[in-house]
Order: structure tokens, then sequence, then C-alpha cells
């Protein structure tokens, strides 16, 4: 039976550091500050180690990743040295880029804005790649309502669509995947908005990865049993937390749901 | 909480998951490990293993050594069984207790071998102690590291490829299973001993407030180095069954090594953990954080073993968990926080489902040699100010309170 | 002494297949050419992206009467990675109908979604039951590799099903004609397990 999925979010931030510019693993609240974690490949070593099902890697600077050799050169050394799947992203402008990324080492690419604001870009990647290949990734906050909307540019600037609509269009267009992210939960620990992903991922044929809000063990096994989500990923869980994969993994599994183990 | 059927270990107790009949993966692998190894066939590997490296090099192996019972215990039946000479690497974490240093003279002195101890700059040391317990909620991570890497680096420099620990993981855990070949690499290393956070990535976290060289004996050597010098780096344990109370007592009869008391553990467990004047903080930190601390995984070994049942069992753990230990005033000195902080900061990293409840928390009682542990180098305000700084930052809450706060 | 030639017609994710091998200890080199082969001792077909695009690139790649004097007339060990297995069907049914290499007979067909059950494309890690042993698989084992596809392989002629999965229909996770193994997992990707098949395949 396929298994529920474990996703570490590696967030990746160019700082300067004594005269280097370097790649620096960081964490974010609310999509607004962010905090140094780490060395982006000895995380992701670790987290390879502590059987992580699979990493999102994402760009948050505004650089375009398909032309930042030092980010390229980390997705490269990722693949490199560790053998799980990445799923990279972030400053994603054009379909040529889907290509450079998987010549990096990459094995799907996450869009986020540029498919907002181009969503054709989805039909062109999953025609030539696949849509195994496609990760649409939607982040939201909410109306002062409670209506979920769609925000593009890091979460900064509201459109005008609704969430379980765009999942819908990204869908039929040919993504593979979805990821939702509650900016507003996001590094907050309150909890994940389960309610939402199970109307996306319950009317959707496709696996949703939700994401935003994990801050104790029990909110993996909500987001899978109350959220129907195929897979959650978390950044400042792992980071910051007495946890990791294998020991949340132990969770998930007396919770009853089908997920890898080792023993 | 939901609990193993047979040893009683909650969920809260890292990697555990529970079979159809209640019983947890610890239970299962040690059942394991009685009855499906090949003890015999496992001890001619041992064998072959020592022959390998016999007289090869300026010694034949490295004993990593806390001076505890397991080390102590790897060290007496690799001199005593194959009459091997061993290099024994110490690595100070800063707290061994008066006690340990004369059982460690005397098993040294008793089997004739070279030690050599490492001790970390203390100032880099308290740092390491704060960060990891804001974030991990964990202040052993200086411990962790330095006990399992430095003495890589020791076999790098000395050219010395076969590394001897004691037991291996899957006694206590389920990180690994005896199944599996568990090599003490890098991988392990990665997996839970250094709490997910490399030297490297510690640089950063510290905002590379420190010098990275500091930091080099609490990182793992490449691997490169590693297999260029064809390193083994192997648990004792995976080749001999491990018996904790019986080889504690034949290192008592056999070398004096002796037991000790250790803060809010019962007292017929005298031979656990005995090198550390902090364990009582560790373990009550683990209370607070998991609803369950030493005494738990005491009676679960003993109850599996039969020694006990869980009936008996309860009632120890019922004593003696829940107590806050007369150390915890060092440590506080140590890291510059108060108490108020100090739980704040630990309740941070509960474990679903178990809620702490501070007022239920009552004191413990001091060791005998409790007056003789040193309380030098307190931890400076302003290094102290700056890493909370830091950590408020991040949480986006206040950890800053009056002692009397509650 | 083990040489691991990797198939590079521009079709696939070849940099994590060879850090895999390079990994376990082998050499590895990329063949854009047939004569590139000279030296190799075993060879890797990846894939990724539509059936019909990967198996127009590979024609164009001038390789493929190389490939198979390799694996059908002098029968030395190649191993196909999911799309790169997905060709040796007869027919592929992803985007059209096409012909495929033919080499294992059977079908190639898009995987059918159940609502939240069965969900399509099958990413993730899947269990693999094996009818064969394999390298450190025994007969009936079972392991989870990563899989990440919406298209499956189903009754291949030549060949023997040696591991099976199931995602709401049951499909080959791994074919093996003699020396020619396929499998639909990524193996580069499914971490020990992974490495454990790859073993299995240097060791043909």
């Amino acid at each position: 039976m396929l298994k529920k999925r474990l996703i570490p979010k590696l967030l990746i931030q160019h700082r300067q550091i004594g005269s280097m510019t370097r790649p620096v693993l960081v964490t974010t609240r609310q999509f607004d500050q962010s905090f140094d974690v780490g060395d982006p490949v000895s995380q992701a070593k670790i987290y390879q180690a502590q059987m992580a099902d699979e990493l999102i890697v994402l760009n948050i600077d505004r650089t375009l990743i398909g032309s930042d050799k030092l980010l390229l050169g980390i997705i490269e050394r990722l693949a490199s040295e560790t053998f799980m799947p990445l799923a990279v992203g972030g400053g994603v402008s054009s379909v040529e880029d889907f290509g450079r990324l998987l010549d990096h080492g990459a094995d799907k690419v996450v869009i986020n804005t540029v498919a907002a604001k181009n969503p054709d870009i989805i039909d062109a990647a999953a025609s030539q790649f696949g849509a195994q290949c496609v990760v649409v990734s939607i982040d939201y906050r909410r109306d002062a309502d409670g209506t979920p909307r769609v925000h593009t540019d890091r979460a900064s600037r509201r459109t005008e669509r609704s969430v379980v609509e765009w999942a819908h269009e990204a869908a039929q267009r040919g993504a593979g995947e979805i990821v939702l992210v509650d900016a507003d939960r996001d590094g907050t620990g309150n909890g994940l908005d389960c309610a939402l992903c199970a109307e996306v991922a319950y009317s959707l044929p496709i696996p949703v990865i939700l994401s935003g809000g994990c801050g104790i063990a029990s909110h993996f096994s909500d987001g899978f049993l109350d959220g129907g989500a195929e897979a959650i990923s978390a950044g400042t869980f792992f980071a910051f937390r007495d946890q990791n994969p294998i020991q949340t993994r132990s969770h998930v599994r007396n919770s009853g749901i089908d997920i890898r183990m080792e023993t | 909480m939901q609990r193993c059927s047979k040893c009683g270990l909650p969920e809260t107790h890292e990697t555990i998951a529970f079979d159809d009949q209640g019983v947890c993966n610890v239970c299962r692998q040690i059942e394991f490990k009685e009855n499906r190894i090949d003890w015999t066939e496992k001890k001619l590997e041992l064998d072959a293993l020592i022959a390998e490296h016999r007289g090869k090099y300026d010694y034949d192996c490295i004993v990593p050594f806390s001076g505890g019972k397991d080390s102590t215990w790897t060290l007496h039946y690799l001199v005593k069984e194959y009459g091997i000479k061993p290099l024994v690497v110490r690595f100070d974490h800063g707290f061994f207790r008066p006690g340990l240093e004369e059982n460690t003279k005397k098993v040294c002195r008793e089997l004739g071998v070279d030690i050599m101890t490492f001790t970390p700059n203390w100032k880099v040391v308290q740092q390491l102690m704060l960060q990891s317990f804001l974030e991990k909620g964990d202040f052993c991570w200086h411990c962790h590291t330095g006990i399992f890497s430095y003495p890589m680096w020791v076999a790098l420099e000395k050219k010395v490829p076969l590394i001897f620990w004691g037991e291996p993981s899957s006694e206590y855990t389920a990180y690994f299973s005896y199944e599996q070949e568990e090599e003490v690499d890098e991988k392990r290393f990665n997996r839970y001993v250094n709490l997910g956070i490399s030297a490297d990535d510690m640089f950063v976290r510290l905002g590379g407030k420190v010098d990275p060289r500091d930091l080099k004996c609490f990182s793992y050597p490449p691997l490169k180095d590693l297999r260029a010098l064809n390193y083994r780096s192997v648990c004792l344990g995976s080749y001999i069954p491990w018996d904790v109370p019986k080889q504690s007592k034949i290192i008592m009869d056999e070398l004096g090594w002796q037991g000790d008391e250790v803060e809010n553990v019962p007292p017929q467990y005298q031979y656990e953990k005995i090198e550390c004047q902090m364990q009582g903080v560790r373990d009550y930190i683990k209370y607070i954080k998991r609803g369950y601390t030493r005494p738990s995984h005491l009676v679960a070994i003993d109850v599996r073993q039969g020694n006990i049942t869980l009936n008996e069992g309860q009632h120890l753990i019922d004593e003696f968990e829940n107590r806050r230990p007369p150390s915890l005033d060092n440590f506080l000195n140590f890291v510059g926080l108060n108490e108020t902080e100090f739980n704040r900061i630990a309740m941070e990293h509960m474990v679903s489902p178990y809620q702490h409840d501070p007022d239920a928390v009552r004191p413990g009682k001091k060791t005998h040699d409790f007056e003789r542990w040193s309380r030098v180098g307190a931890m400076p305000k302003e290094v102290r100010d700056e890493m909370l700084a830091r950590y408020e930052m991040r949480t986006g809450k206040s950890f800053t309170f009056a002692d009397d706060e509650g | 002494m083990t040489v691991v030639g990797i198939i590079d017609y521009r079709a696939g994710n070849i940099r994590s297949i060879r850090n895999a091998f390079e990994h376990i200890g082998c050499e590895t080199r990329l063949v854009t050419d047939a004569a590139e082969l000279n030296g190799v001792s075993h060879v890797v077909l990846p894939g990724v992206g539509a059936f019909a695009f990967c198996m127009q690139r590979l024609s164009e790649s001038g390789m493929l009467p190389a490939l198979e004097r390799w694996a059908l007339v002098e029968h030395r060990p190649l191993l196909g990675i999911c799309v790169g297995m997905q060709l040796m069907a007869r027919r592929g049914l992803e985007l059209g109908d096409h012909e495929g290499l033919n080499w294992m007979g059977g079908k190639v067909l898009p995987l059918v979604a159940n609502g939240a059950r069965v969900r399509v494309p099958h990413v993730g890690w899947n269990d693999v039951t094996f009818a064969e042993p394999f390298g450190a698989f025994t007969a009936d084992s079972k392991a989870d590799f990563y899989f990440d596809h919406s298209f499956a392989f189903f009754d291949p002629e030549f060949g023997e099903t040696i591991g099976r999965c199931t995602h709401g229909q049951d499909f080959a996770a791994v074919v093996r004609r003699g020396n020619v193994v396929a499998a639909q997992f990524h193996p580069e990707k499914s971490q020990d397990a992974g490495i454990r098949f790859l073993e299995g395949f240097l060791a043909l």
C-alpha cells in the first residue's frame, strides 16, 4: 500500500558571512521573519539518515533560480550526497527552468507565483516532463470573512483567486501534486489547516501535500486523518523541536496510519 | 498515554510503535536479540575482526570511554578475552563525578591501558548547552556529538582503524533494529546522536559567533578520510549479548568498579549513569517533555528480563519520577537561566499528548557527593541575553521572567 | 571491473543515478554514442517524461541497435528505470498509441484513479513484493521503494514479473528477462532499499 509521506521543507536564503556569500537554511514565521537553521547539505544528509521520505527545497530570496549559480550548485550537491527525491522551486520563471533544475539533480519542480501569473506553464511543463514532475504550490491567507485567498510572491500579494478553484484548475492543467501552505500558520506551531485541505484533497484525484503549522506530533496525524493529505511538509517543527522524522513516524504509525518504518 | 502492554513505556518514548497486541517495537527487538540471533556465529565474527587488526598499528583498537558500566565492560572484555592493546579515549563533557574519576583510575591501572582525555573549551560548551536546550529541549548536544565524533578524529590521527563502542542503540530505542548491522558511523550520528544539528549547522545557529575551529571536535570527520583509513566502528554488543546487571557485577568484582547513587534513581540501579553531575537535570527535562524518565526506562528493562512485574515497577516510578534534582541549581548557573525560564523553555518541547504540570513536581534528594561538584564557570549575562533575544525573536514569545513569576 | 554506462539520451535525471552507483563504489560513465559502450560492464537506461518523447529521443540518439544487441543478443546486464522500463513494452498508451521496444512485450497503460483512496500520479513509497529472489531480496520479501508515475507496465510476455506493486491495480514493479532488469520505481531515490537493489543488479 502507498505510504503517507513526511517531507522536511528546506527554505534557502543567501547570507553574507564574512567576505563570502553562502546559501543558508532558514525557517520562517508567517512568511515574514526568517531564522537560520544551518547548512542545506548538512541538514539534507541528516534528514536522509532520519528516513525523511522526500525533500522540498525552496529558494525564498527573489532571485531567478534558473540562473542562480549558487543555488544550482547547492541542488547539485544535494543530489550527489543524498538518495532521496528532491522537489525544487522558488524563482522558477519558465519551462526551460524545469530542464535546468532536472539537469542539476531535481526530480520535481515546484512552481507558485509563475503559475498563478501564467497558468499555461503547467500545461507546457506537464506535457514535456510529465505530470509527476510538476508540483504546484499554493500559498494562501484568509480574508477578514474567512475566505482563503491565493497569495503570490512569498504570500505578500493577494489575488482574487479562491484556493479550491485554483487547485482544481492546476490539476486540470496537468499538475501532479498540490502543496497547500497556510501563510498565517507558517512557523507558529498552532496546527495544520485540515478543513481546507480536506476540501481540496477529497475533490481532486492528485496528491495534496499540506504544510504550515505543525507544532506537535499529533498535528501530523490530524493532517493525514482529518485533512486527507498524502504528505505533510514541515520546516520549523523538525528544526526546533525535540523531534525528528523517525520519531514523528512512530507517532503517526501509532494513530493507525500506514507509513514507512525501518523497524 | 498509551503504554506498551509488556514493558510499560509510554507513547512519548522516542521511536516507539505498538503492534496489534499493544507490544512495543523495543520489546520485539529484545525478543529478536534473545531468540533469533546466533551469538556463537557472532562471536566468531568478532574473533575474525580482532585477528584482522591485531598488532598492525600503535594500538589494536580505540575504546571510547566514559567510565560508566558499558564502556568499562567493553574495555574489560576486550582486554581480558582478547589481550589486545587498546587506546582508551575519553571526551570530558565537563561533569565527571568524583567517584567516576576514582573508578577510571582503578580500571585503567588494573587493566594496564593507555588513556587520553580531551576537554573542550568551557565557554563554547556553555553556549552549546544553552543553544541546544533552547532549540531542542536537550542541553547535551556537546556531549552526544563530542563522545561520538572526537574518538573518530583520534582514530584518524593515530591511524587506528578499529573502534569499539558498547551497547547497540537497539537495546533501548528503535532507531535501528538488531537485524541490521549497526555501524557507529555518520548515518547513525545523523540519525539521532546529534539532535539533527551538525557542527556546521551549529555554527550557523550561533550566528557565526564562535570560532569554527572550536566546533571541530564536535563534527564528524569526512567520510572519505575514514574510508581511506578502512575504518570499522562497531558495537561490542552486536557481537556478544548485552546483559547489564551481569556485566556490572563482573566489573565490580574483578576491577573494583563501584556504582553510585544518581539523583532520583531507585537505589537498586546504582550501576546506571553514574558518570555525569548533570544526569539528574537531563532526566528531569525528559520528564517535563515526555512524562516519563529514567526509572520508567530501568523498570522496562527489568520487566522485559522478568526480574520484576510492571506493578512492582510502577511503585518505583511513582516514588522516583517527577522530582526536581538539586543539581538543577548548578545547571541554571552554568547556562544563565532562572527556574521559571527553564520551565517555560523545557515545556516548549513537550511531546504530545503529555502535558506537564510544574506544580506537581516534588523535591528530590541530593547525592552524597553533591557538595563536591564544581560550580565554577557561570554564564556571563551578556552572552545569555544575546542568545535568549535570538530565541525570543524566533518564537515570537517572551521567555525572560523574574524567578518568582509563575 | 564494474563500469556502469548510463545512457544519456536527454530524457532522464542522470545525475542521481550516477551518484548512486558511485556511492556503491562503481566507476560510471555517460554514454551518448554506441562506441562509448566499449569497456562498460553494466548499462542503465533511465527515462523521465512522456513515453513517446522518450522513445523518439532514444531513436534519434542512434544507440538503439547497439542496445538491442547488448540486451537481446549478447544478454549483458541492463537496467531500465521508470520510463526506461516502460519503453521495453510492446505498446505505450500515453498521449496516443505508440510502439515500444518490445523487449518484454506487454503494455503501458494509465493508472486509474479512484477517489481519495487511489490517487494518480502514484507518488511516494510503496511496498514491492518480490516473486523471485533478486540480490539481497529473497522471494516473498517486501521492501518500500519510491515511485513517481501515472502510467504502469502490465502483462509482460517475454519477461517475468519478479516484483509486484499495488496501487488500485496490481502492476509490474520489476520485470526481468535474463540479464535485462527493469524497475518502475526509482532505486536511485529509494535510500537503503534502493542501494541494495542496485547492488543486486551489479551482481548480474
